[in-house]
């Protein structure tokens, strides 16, 4: 696992900080399109399945190409090809749910869109809570749909927002992407980055045994 | 700039170990007036037998502060008389690093340039090899390998048409964590090559049953990662005191202790620690000065770092 890590963690926290001050207006970007597709599945808008995919949609190829490719590319040789599984994931995430329109929300099942709305202000929060819990600069912190874990935990938050199993598939990239980060923090003994993926984990494998179960 | 220039320190040295050969018939070590160094087996070229890794401690990407950082350790490398330096295009922004500080510096007198090719396709190790010139900021790299023996027999051939162009001085392979190992072998017996680069330390001694008689039979120079064991190795043993005889191996502290272990196998060249800390740079270089242990001594620190 070491071998695939060939940076230090303070390293790790500074590309994080030079990444969040080059592109703090995709931050404020991804804030508001969240906000948006949130406040229609919960409303029950028409459209509000097409918008959560091409605003999940958005997160991944976004993160894939200024995240992996043009930033952590620079430390890591894994990063382009993570990057273009990122990218993938977002393409395959709008042409399922926002081309072919088969994201149909699960506005009226209570509990699930309850989960689903708490994941994604986990996703907004966790990070920056745990960063100033552990005493790191806030500026280092994971931002909301611009950052892996964040991604990868909205894309499962998503999936409780809406209804059915034919949506499973898209929570096989994020599961595989969470417990390569889980590792990743742990072998760097990066404890603040240890909560996101681990939410993302459980419950995704929870979502998937509840309704395989059915 | 690529070679190690004959000054009158290298001279005494040199002389040293020419008559030291002489006397016991040992190989040289060319314990000098101050400054270990080892030859080369093909050329007889001497370099300094403790060198400087860059996987993790140089990738720090653009961040300026750690680039200063990282230059004051690359000082103090040359300042207590450090020569190569290896590093790789697997090792994410470290050449770029390196040579930002090379640039910094504004010296490369006594540098022993080593770095590596590493992708599975041809064309791009042609690539590679430029993009390493442009990153080190040298026109000629003193060693280049072939990464991890990833597609070695594409790369051999052109590491040897870059050697008879002069553009690079000498080839060679790797391999780390003690993988591969037969292959290794296999190539060393059957290819021409200046240099093996794997892993040896007091406790990782697999290569001393087959490669490092095998590289001393064949005139192949070998450099050790690894050794300290990422930082792991110095960890544990720096939670037990140093025995009291290690002064009779010149080492007076861990870093000595370990790396004079490794330098003092007659088959190896040069070991490359890495660190961040300009503190444990002028430890690691420690070992590159005072005696070094005899085969008897060599079990004896074995044996003890491995009941730690």
């Amino acid at each position: 696992m070491d071998r695939l890590i060939p940076f230090t963690a303070d390293v790790y926290a500074g590309m994080f900080a030079r990444y969040n001050a080059e592109t703090w207006p995709a931050l404020v970007l991804a804030l508001l399109l969240g906000a948006v597709a949130l406040v229609c599945v919960r409303r029950g808008e028409p459209q509000a399945g097409r918008i959560l995919a091409f605003t999940l949609a958005t997160y991944w190829v976004w993160t894939g190409w200024a995240f992996f490719i043009k930033t952590y590319a620079g430390l890591n040789w894994a990063a382009v090809p993570f990057g273009a599984l990122f990218i993938a994931q977002g393409v395959l995430t709008a042409l399922w749910g926002g081309v072919l329109g088969r994201f149909e929300t699960a506005a009226g099942r209570t509990r699930s869109v309850e989960i689903g709305t708490a994941l994604l202000f986990a996703a907004l929060l966790g990070h920056p809570v745990l960063t100033y819990a552990f005493g790191h600069p806030i500026d280092t912190a994971h931002g909301f749909g611009t950052a892996p874990a964040t991604v990868a935990l909205i894309a499962v938050a998503a999936l409780y927002l809406i209804y059915g199993r034919r949506v499973l598939w898209l929570a096989l990239w994020p599961v595989l992407w969470a417990a390569w980060d889980l590792a990743s923090a742990w072998t760097m003994g990066l404890w603040r980055d240890v909560p996101l993926p681990a939410l993302t984990l459980f419950f995704a494998v929870w979502l998937a045994a509840q309704r395989l179960r059915r | 700039m690529t070679r190690i220039p004959i000054d009158r320190r290298r001279f005494i040295g040199l002389t040293a170990a020419v008559a030291g050969l002489g006397l016991t018939g040992l190989p040289a070590f060319a314990a000098g007036p101050d400054v270990l160094t080892k030859a080369i087996p093909k050329t007889g070229e001497r370099i300094p037998a403790i060198g400087m890794g860059t996987w993790i401690t140089f990738n720090v990407g653009e961040d300026k502060k750690l680039r200063d950082a990282r230059t004051q350790v690359l000082a103090k490398f040359f300042e207590m008389g450090g020569g190569m330096i290896d590093s790789s295009p697997m090792y994410g922004s470290s050449e770029a690093v390196v040579g930002y500080g090379l640039d910094k510096l504004g010296r490369t007198d006594g540098l022993f340039s080593a770095t590596k090719v590493w992708t599975p396709l041809t064309a791009h190790g042609e690539e590679q090899i430029e993009d390493s010139r442009r990153l080190w900021g040298l026109g000629t790299f003193d060693l280049f390998q072939v990464h991890n023996l990833l597609n070695w027999e594409d790369h051999l051939q052109t590491l040897r048409a870059e050697k008879a162009a002069g553009r690079i001085r000498y080839i060679g392979i790797t391999t780390s964590h003690g993988m591969r190992h037969d292959g290794m072998e296999e190539i060393m017996r059957s290819e021409d090559i200046d240099f093996v680069q794997l892993t040896y330390n007091a406790v990782d001694r697999d290569a001393e049953a087959r490669l490092l008689p095998l590289a001393a039979e064949r005139g192949i120079a070998v450099i050790c990662n690894r050794p300290y064991r990422r930082g792991g190795l110095i960890d544990h043993v720096q939670r037990h005191p140093l025995p009291a005889w290690s002064r009779d191996a010149g080492a007076g502290n861990w870093p000595e202790f370990l790396l004079k272990f490794i330098v003092s196998h007659p088959a190896v060249t040069c070991t490359i620690p890495a660190t961040t800390q300009v503190v444990h740079m002028t430890e690691n270089m420690g070992a590159l000065r005072g005696p070094i242990p005899d085969e008897k001594m060599r079990r004896r620190m074995a044996e003890y770092v491995g009941n730690l």
